[in-house]
Parts: C-alpha cells; structure tokens; sequence
C-alpha cells in the first residue's frame, strides 16, 4: 500500500495519456452534446414568457430526463436516450481495455515494482473514478457553455419550465437534493458501473465485459429495477415528478454500495488472479 | 534473500504445468533454470514472482510465505518472456518510470544501470526504433535497475551479440558477489554454465536433475 500514490501517478498519466483520443472523443461528445441539447430545447422556450427563467439546473435536469420504464405507453420503438447513452458508452470504451493490459508486458513490471496487488487495485480503481469524473465534468462544462450563450441563470430548478416542457406535475422535494440528483448522482453511477466493467474484465474477456455493461445501460433505459444503476440518474422516474419515484438518497445509498462492493470484490479478484500471457490464460 | 519452494504444484485448466517442486535458494548466488520449451521454467519463474498462485504448496521469501504475507518478493527484479516497455519512450525514460514506482533508484542509477548493459543512457531513441539485441538489453535493465535482492531472467541472451553476452554476464557475476540471488533460464547450456552455480534441469513441470559448477550431479 505504500506505493499506492507512486501506481495512481502512472495510472492517471498512462491510463489517460496513452488513451487521449477515446478520453477526447469522451470530453468532444460530453460537450458538444450538453451544449446541442440545451440548444434544442430552449428555442421551445423562448417561445414562452418563462423563458426568461430558465437556469443551468433546468438545462441539466433536462439533460438527465430520460425515458419512463417500458409500458402500454411507451413501447421498444420510442426513443432512447441518445446523448446519455453515447457518452456512457464512450467511457465503457475509455475504460475497457486499460486493466486488462496492464496485467501484462510494462504494465506487469509496475505491478510487481508497486508490490502490492491491493494498491494496484485501488489505484485503477481511482483512475477509473477520475475517468467517470471527466465525463462529467465535461457535460456540466457544456451545459455551462449553453448556458454562458444562451443567457441561462444561476437560480435553483424553475419546475414551471419543467411542467411546460415534460408535461409533468412537481410531486415535491428539496431543491437541492434534486440539483444533487444531476451532477453528484450521475458521477457516482457512472464510477460504479465503470468498476464493475473493471471487474468484470479480470474474470471474463474485456470486450464481452463491455458488452454487458452496455447492455446493461440499456436495460436501465427501458426497464425500472432497483438493481439497474442507470435507474436512479433517470430524472423522469425520481419522486420529483413521479409519485413513489426514486429518490436521492436511494440512488445515492444504492450507488454507494455497487461503488464499495465493486471495489472489495476487485481486490479479492486481484488477489486470487493469475498474471498470465493471453495465449496462457 | 532465502527462497524457499516447497512441493509445489500448478495446474492450469486441470493440466499440471508444475508438479512436486522443491527448491531451497540463497543469495549470492546464481541458479539455472534449464529444459525443453514448455517444461515450466517459465511458470516456475512466475510463481516464485507472485504473479501466479500455486494449486499446492507454497513459496517462502525469507521466511514469509507469498500470497499470505507478501503479494510479491520486496526488492525483485524480473525479465520475463520478451521485454516490454512503452514504445514512446526512450530507454532512459522507461526506466525512470520503473525507478519512479521502486523507489530505490535514482537518476544516476538508471544512467549506470543502462551503461551497465551496453547501452547508451543519451540515446534519445524510442523504444519502438530499438533492435531486437537494444530491446533485451533494456529488459535486462529493467531487471536489475535498483540492484535489487532476487532477480529473474528468462532467456536473457536472445538476440543479444556474442560481445554484449560478455558484458551481461560480466554485470550478473557482479550482482552476484554483491550478495544478491538470481535465478536464470537460457536454453544455451554452455552459457549458463559459465554463468550458474547450480544448474536445475527441468521436463514436463518437474525439476528432474540438478548439478553445482564443479560438473558432480545428483538426481532430485
């Protein structure tokens, strides 16, 4: 463990710097996204007197709106949250296939200088967060950029701007819970579930892992499940606008426990793996 | 260093790639590892490094059994199968990250490490314009970058000139003296006799024959 800040030096260099096109493709379609987004719908609200109130925090909440759970309303044909899906796909495929090399060739040699497979571990643990974490900062940043352009406010949630343009009632809730629902929520499942694709690339091969794991972004997009994480960052089916929704803090202790657990389980993974050459394994 | 192998075994999907090993190892000295390809030189290689676990049996690095007490060998340096380091980096460069991570090695230290096996610590070269010979001289490098206690060498004389196999033998002699435990395998005999203070002959996962310098040999 002493070597611990050593290994994360390397890892947030290596790991991001030897992979800058996919992390630029991450921050290009985090960016451009937010930003093309918020300028689809504002027009809409420009239209209205209440335009004038728009905020950032409108512009994120309809950024993180998604789609309701599949039902008589809304079958496999409706449409899909393009934008969130894209950039969650792009980090599946920022963080794919880092671990998995670095089990071999100068990534081996680092592990046996880091002496420590737990330091190891939690350092591509933490490099797996700082990758989450660009994601995120990135989509904020454009919604920003939107709104620095477009002469958005800093005011809290206008949820008259929300019944205009959802077409849903407000069902209550604090405020500030549900400006923390789009910016620390998000960043905590994306971290988790980009762990567990960590995981899961050391038990099974890194491509079928990302695999899963997009499928299982996808399942979050059609279907309301407690176990599906994609679940909680769905703004349209939170207890905000849904009564008996999902709720910060459940999202937040959900999340929470897929972070730690996934991060307990990779170091028994770690612990009891075999380093050993692709032909071998 | 002590290494201790006791009854060692390792299947690999059901297959024993190591089988009834026993090995008893000190510093200042150099063992061989010798055998056909696939006789588990190699994978004997990787488990005295930590890197896999045994099926059976256990390693024991000065008294404390890997996996349990220790993940790795505290101060190891190993060359396994081909050298790999980032190809965008020269050789200068790689080692200074490898120096970075260990801790024990310094500037200086990468400059005479890479002196030490013949190449030049200036060379602005990436590592991907490196000659085959250029690539295992910096593996070697890797290896013993830091002087530390155990170092293991898989074939460390491929592709490597018949002058620079004197230098390398030069520097491990010198390692030697200085106390520290090397284990390599080289599928040249005449070389790892010159090389070698005790010679393990390994076939189909077993040590099956071993013999010290002076040519006595005994069955295990």
């Amino acid at each position: 463990m002493k070597r611990l800040g050593t290994l994360l030096v390397y890892d947030l260099r290596h790991g991001i710097g030897e992979n800058v096109l996919k992390y630029l493709l991450l921050i290009v379609l985090s960016v451009i996204g937010a930003w093309g987004f918020g300028r689809e719908y504002l027009p809409y609200l420009d239209y209205d007197i209440l335009s004038s109130k728009a905020t950032v925090w409108d512009h994120l909440i309809h950024l993180f709106w998604g789609e309701p759970p599949l039902s008589a309303e809304r079958d496999l044909r409706s449409n899909l949250p393009m934008l969130w899906l894209l950039i969650m796909i792009t980090l599946t495929i920022a963080v794919g296939y880092y671990l998995y090399q670095q089990g071999e060739g100068f990534g081996r040699n680092i592990l046996l200088k880091g002496e420590s497979r737990t330091a190891w571990w939690l350092s591509k643990c933490i490099w797996c967060t700082a990758s989450a974490a660009i994601a995120m900062v990135s989509l904020i940043l454009g919604v920003l950029l939107c709104g620095a352009f477009q002469g958005l406010s800093w005011g809290g949630v206008n949820w008259d701007i929300i019944r205009m343009a959802k077409g849903m009632e407000e069902q209550g809730g604090a405020p500030v819970e549900s400006m923390l629902m789009v910016t620390l929520l998000p960043l905590l499942i994306l971290s988790a579930t980009a762990l567990w694709q960590q995981v899961l690339s050391m038990i099974i091969q890194p491509l079928v892992a990302l695999l899963l794991i997009v499928v299982y972004y996808l399942a979050a997009s059609f279907y309301d499940s407690p176990l599906l994480l994609g679940t909680y960052i769905t703004f349209c089916r939170s207890k905000y606008v849904v009564n008996g929704g999902w709720s910060f803090g459940e999202g937040v202790c959900v999340g929470a426990i897929a972070y730690i657990l996934a991060i307990f389980i990779g170091i028994v993974v770690v612990k009891r793996r075999d380093f050993l050459q692709r032909h071998q394994i | 260093m002590k290494i201790e192998v006791k009854n060692l075994e390792k299947k690999i999907q059901k297959a024993a790639v190591l089988e009834g090993i026993n090995l008893s190892l000190t510093g200042g000295h150099i063992y061989g590892l010798r055998g056909k390809n696939g006789c588990g030189k190699t994978m004997l290689m990787r488990c005295i490094a930590g890197l896999i676990r045994p099926t059976k049996g256990e390693v024991l690095i000065d008294g404390k059994p890997l996996h349990k007490k220790l993940d790795f060998p505290p101060s190891m340096g190993i060359l396994l199968e081909n050298p790999s380091f980032l190809d965008d980096f020269s050789g200068f460069e790689n080692l200074m990250m490898l120096a970075r991570i260990q801790k024990q090695a310094d500037k200086k230290m990468v400059r005479s490490t890479l002196q030490a096996v013949g190449l030049d610590p200036d060379d602005k070269k990436k590592y991907k314009k490196y000659s085959l010979g250029m690539k295992q001289r910096l593996g070697i490098a890797g290896a013993i970058l830091g002087e530390p206690d155990l170092i293991l060498l898989d074939e460390p004389i491929n592709a490597i000139d018949e002058s620079g196999v004197g230098e390398i033998r030069d520097t491990l002699l010198g390692l030697r003296k200085k106390g520290k435990l090397l284990i390599v395998a080289c599928h040249d005999r005449e070389e790892l006799e010159l090389l070698a203070d005790t010679i393990f002959i390994m076939s189909h996962g077993k040590v099956v024959d071993q013999y010290e310098k002076t040519g006595n040999t005994a069955c295990v």
